[in-house]
């Protein structure tokens, strides 16, 4: 055996620190918290994905959208959760990478002329799928381990699970970035997305006293929660990052209200037959 | 629970350029044969070799349910499954555990991006649409190979993959063992798929990277890299009382970032180092006791430079070491998995690789201890290193059950 450690348990638990958000219509987790708990009334609105700050000048040209809003997200949960960036493990989760750099470099390509198919060098190393990881780290100077996964319309509550076992396996914090743009004309035909949203949140196996949520994690095979309010359950689904909205949801009321005392449960859309079950507490 | 860290690899497979399966891949290595050929890949014009499978053209390759999937990266996985009796040790692994337990995790850099370049040459005239044959969720999505393996192999359970360039199908040993030892999954196909395509081949190109010969690592007159594909799947398990005497093992993994830049390694290969470290420390070994070290040795100028800076720091006593990029081509997402294959090869034939087309060992190099050629040796630990754009790195130590 494995030093003991006892492999009947099939649920993984952390405690949620802080959450960063930038989604239409919710700028902040601060007046995500307040809309999703029913204190203000949601309005969609589109936004601009702000320019990143953090990275040299040189980076900073060369960055598209989802870069821009990974980092984005990455910096608010890490500034709420008054950690330093530079030590803290990272997992990136997205469906779908950088579809404007995609559709560039597929239009390049596309090119009848072979002699004209020439891709700009920046171009090729942005379209890797962990460019987010690969900028966090530089602007961080974090040489942390950090991983970079995909799982479809599952992303968000594949990354959760991810760093949930990774804060359990080192005991320290760990920051999950879940982040989707939206795909150019016509990449988002077959991948159609109405949004560009992204969420972060610092998560570490203990509790501190800003903590804001206890997670408990298991695979389970319920249908995945729907949002009660018709124009939150649009949003959910107008994103794969999006996904985790009926998780905030339950955090922001529980941190609003709170009512802690009453662990609710919530399944996140997972890869089928599976959700990911939550409880929150 | 982080004690020990040990996984048991039951069963594992790869098919690349060497041909399908481990027999091949085996006697290529013994007779350290090359399986690079000139670059005639679909329409690409680029004075280069690349290591190209022999995936079937065949329409009616896959399965009915499976057809949804089809694209070049999910037949070369689908290939690769085939091999080995894998899908009957999979099958085995049902048995004894819960379908809904038993994890899919795989690297992949290109996924099935072949098929959408070859739809923007046939947009629309009028629209501009994309032909309907174009099938994004199952073949473009960088997750749809995993989804592919899970549905051939009949499983139910947690499945994604994970993308960090070059180092992605090692990393997915880490996630699979974090996986396994915290109870959450009782076994995982980890493995690694990555296929030919233009953007890789044209993007690697415009880097400058390419070499114009089949790529000759850690060599004096090496220009670059040799572009291949493979598909690489290994069956892992917690290491207990059920694994025989003699097994693979997974012993530890290492992963660390560059934080330096997106496609150069830290000058000092600080990342790689650490790495390295982080793996023989899970392991619980010092490095005098690595018998050989399956070097990334993608045969750029810089990265074995780097590489070999890196292995000189951490490596006092220099073990024999080796790239074997010049028989397989470099595979990209697929190559962790494929250096833990070869790694786990080394350790069951007890020979440390050489390094088929090099020739002459780069004298400006740090200090390490490159084979040429294959040597028989007692091969107890073996250490298989992984780094990818974004600075993302992975060491990964393989050893044999006592």
């Amino acid at each position: 055996m494995n030093g003991g450690a006892d492999f009947s348990q099939d649920r993984l638990q952390c405690h949620v620190l802080s959450i960063g958000l930038l989604g239409p219509g919710l700028p902040n987790w601060n007046v995500a918290q307040s809309i999703l708990s029913g204190e203000q009334k949601y309005q969609w609105a589109d936004f601009e994905i702000p320019a990143v700050t953090c990275l040299p000048p040189t980076e900073r040209r060369r960055v598209g959208k989802m870069v821009r809003l990974a980092l984005t997200v990455g910096n608010a949960a890490v500034q709420a959760a008054a950690i330093d960036a530079h030590q803290l493990a990272t997992v990136f989760t997205s469906s779908s990478g950088d579809g404007d750099n995609c559709d560039a470099i597929f239009t390049t390509l596309a090119h009848t002329e072979k002699s004209e198919r020439f891709i700009s060098p920046t171009r090729f190393h942005n379209s890797v799928h962990n460019a987010p990881a690969g900028y966090w780290s530089i602007a961080n100077q974090c040489a942390l381990p950090s991983t970079s996964l995909c799982a479809y319309d599952a992303s968000f509550a594949v990354g959760l699970m991810e760093a949930c076992s990774q804060a359990l396996w080192t005991g320290e914090s760990i920051l999950l970035i879940s982040s989707d743009v939206m795909y150019p004309y016509p990449l988002s035909d077959v991948r159609p997305m109405s949004s560009n949203f992204a969420v972060a949140m610092v998560l570490n196996a203990a509790a501190n006293d800003a903590a804001l949520a206890k997670l408990t994690l298991r695979y389970a095979t319920e249908l995945e929660t729907r949002m009660e309010m018709r124009e939150f359950d649009e949003l959910r689904l107008s994103n794969p990052s999006a996904r985790c909205l009926p998780l905030l949801q339950v955090i922001a009321r529980n941190a609003l209200h709170s009512y802690r005392a009453v662990p609710r449960q919530i399944h996140l859309e997972y890869v089928e037959p599976l959700t990911l079950e939550v409880v929150v507490d | 629970m982080k004690d020990q860290a040990y996984l048991s690899m039951p069963a594992f497979t790869a098919t690349c350029c060497l041909g399908n399966g481990l027999a091949s891949l085996r006697s290529s290595l013994l007779s350290q044969h090359t399986g690079l050929v000139p670059c005639k890949f679909e329409s690409v014009d680029l004075d280069t070799y690349i290591g190209i499978t022999n995936i079937t053209e065949d329409k009616v390759f896959l399965s009915a349910e499976l057809q949804d999937f089809d694209c070049r990266n999910n037949r070369l996985a689908y290939l690769g499954l085939q091999q080995d009796d894998f899908i009957d040790a999979v099958e085995k692994a049902k048995c004894r555990f819960n379908k809904t337990r038993i994890g899919v995790f795989l690297g992949t850099s290109t996924s099935g991006m072949l098929q959408t370049e070859k739809g923007y040459r046939e947009l629309d005239p009028q629209t501009g649409a994309l032909p309907s044959w174009v099938n994004y969720r199952f073949a473009q999505n960088t997750c749809s190979v995993a989804h592919f393996v899970r549905l051939a192999l009949g499983l139910d359970g947690p499945t994604a993959v994970v993308s960090t360039a070059c180092s992605s199908s090692a990393k997915v040993f880490a996630m699979a063992q974090r996986m396994l030892l915290l109870g959450v999954i009782d076994a995982a196909i980890v493995g690694g798929v990555d296929s030919l395509c233009l953007t890789t081949l044209y993007g690697f190109h415009s880097l400058q990277l390419l070499s114009q010969n089949p790529c000759m690592p850690y060599d004096t007159y090496r220009e670059g890299i040799s572009i291949g594909e493979a598909a690489v799947f290994a069956l892992l398990t917690r290491d207990d009382s059920y694994t025989p005497p003699g097994s693979l093992l997974i012993k530890g993994v290492g992963e660390s970032s560059d934080a330096y830049h997106m496609s150069s390694p830290h000058p000092e290969g600080l990342g790689a180092r650490q790495a390295m470290q982080s793996a023989l420390q899970q392991a619980r070994l010092s490095a005098p006791e690595i018998d050989y070290i399956h070097l990334h040795g993608t045969a750029t100028k810089n990265n074995d430079a780097i590489e070999s800076i890196a292995v000189s720091a951490v490596f006092e006593e220099k073990p024999p070491a080796s790239s074997t990029k010049g028989a397989t081509g470099h595979c990209l997402g697929a190559a962790g998995a494929l250096n833990v294959a070869i790694g786990a090869l080394a350790l069951q034939q007890q020979v440390a690789w050489g390094s088929p087309g090099t020739e002459e060992l780069d004298a400006t190099l740090s200090p390490i201890h490159y084979l040429i050629h294959n040597v028989a040796r007692p091969v107890n630990h073996v250490l298989s290193n992984s780094f990818g754009f974004g600075g993302s790195n992975c060491s990964i130590v393989l050893g044999l059950k006592d």
